[in-house]
């Protein structure tokens, strides 16, 4: 037999070999275990503290929800005249009134009867932004509904409506039910 | 979707996206180990190593050098080479087959022949039996397999010629009847 047979015959016991192995296949578990892997891979990603702080903040919005409280039935014999009351003069002149002294700029307390269930106090504190300035909340239409929130402002934020004070200044939002300020009132601790 | 994009997102913890990589190229590479190392144990010790390197996101990969599959191949020749270290070193004989010496196959029965070759093959030289295992048993083109293993085609053709004449002097070396 001549080498080109032999070849050929390797080659052909080459292939037998071949198909033999051609359908192996790795086991199942192999791949169970590395997506296991990248299952874990994913989850480090995301630290157990993400997690935490997301828990966190749902429950901080929870609550701030619940201090909120029910929407408030406004008076509507009492409460859109004190608004526009206080909201009339400082509307025609913005740019100058925020130059006023803090007397210029009285506060009228609103004239607005709370529900029962929101009678319990509870603030929010944080920034204001965006809180539509009063300024220009004049020529909008009075709430027939809104809520009373009770927040913190910043000392600068109480200067701009002449209140000085070197802390935080607890005050009360009238916000109405298409989510526009409508009022703002400080009270005294 | 291209595997570049697919490994990227097995890095990011996507369980899809590693399986359709995974079910494209395990076979392959198990074969590969499989046949390397006529163990199966050996070979998903193998496919699990390579593999865990796709669920890292296989930092070095670079589609612009060639394909996933040969970056694959890479992987698993390196750990197959870790875990026989003394391969690579084993001296290459010389030897030459008389024109007139009979076929150490003839005779055999399938699963005779088989097993002889399978024998012989383990006892190949690392760099003459992947040749074998990638262009005899893989059918891989010698282009393929040059990319593969990282060489020219030309040393693929000719480690190749080299190995198909070291296993027929194994086969006759081994007993087989000559």
């Amino acid at each position: 037999m001549n080498g080109d047979e032999r070849m050929k015959t390797l080659e052909t016991a080459l292939r037998r070999l071949a198909d033999e192995t051609a359908a192996a296949q790795p086991p199942a578990r192999i791949e169970t275990a590395l997506s296991a892997a990248v299952r874990r891979r994913r989850m480090a990603r995301y630290p157990w503290w993400t997690a935490a702080a997301a828990a966190l903040a749902m429950a901080g919005f929870w609550a701030a929800t619940r201090q909120m409280g029910p929407a408030v039935g406004l008076e509507q014999a009492a409460a859109p005249a004190a608004v526009r009351a206080q909201l009339a003069g400082p509307a025609e002149a913005p740019a100058e009134a925020m130059d006023q002294p803090a007397e210029a700029l009285p506060v009228a307390k609103p004239a607005v009867v709370r529900s029962k269930a929101s009678s319990g106090r509870g603030e929010l504190s944080g920034e204001l932004s965006p809180l539509t300035p009063w300024y220009f909340s004049g020529g909008l239409p009075q709430p027939a509904r809104g809520q009373i929130v009770f927040i913190r402002v910043n000392p600068q934020t109480a200067l701009r409506f002449g209140v000085v004070s070197e802390g935080q200044v607890p005050a009360q939002l009238l916000i109405g039910d298409d989510g526009l300020t409508r009022a703002i009132r400080f009270v005294r601790e | 979707m291209d595997e570049a994009e697919l490994l990227r997102r097995t890095a990011r913890g996507d369980e899809s996206a590693f399986g359709e990589i995974y079910a494209r190229h395990s076979p392959a590479v198990y074969r590969y180990a499989l046949r390397m190392s006529g163990s199966r144990e050996m070979a998903e010790e193998v496919v699990q190593d390579v593999f865990m390197q796709v669920v890292k996101g296989c930092r070095g990969f670079d589609p612009a050098i060639g394909p996933l599959a040969s970056y694959l191949y890479g992987l698993a020749r390196n750990r197959m080479a870790r875990l026989w270290p003394d391969q690579s070193e084993t001296p290459i004989e010389e030897f030459d087959l008389a024109s007139d010496e009979p076929d150490p196959l003839e005779g055999l029965s399938r699963e005779q022949q088989v097993e002889s070759v399978r024998v012989a093959v383990s006892s190949l030289p690392l760099a003459y039996r992947e040749v074998v295992v990638l262009c005899g048993l893989e059918e891989m083109s010698y282009a393929a397999a040059a990319e593969a293993l990282g060489v020219e085609t030309g040393t693929v053709r000719s480690r190749l010629h080299r190995a198909r004449k070291m296993l027929l002097e194994r086969l006759k070396r081994n007993g087989v009847r000559v």
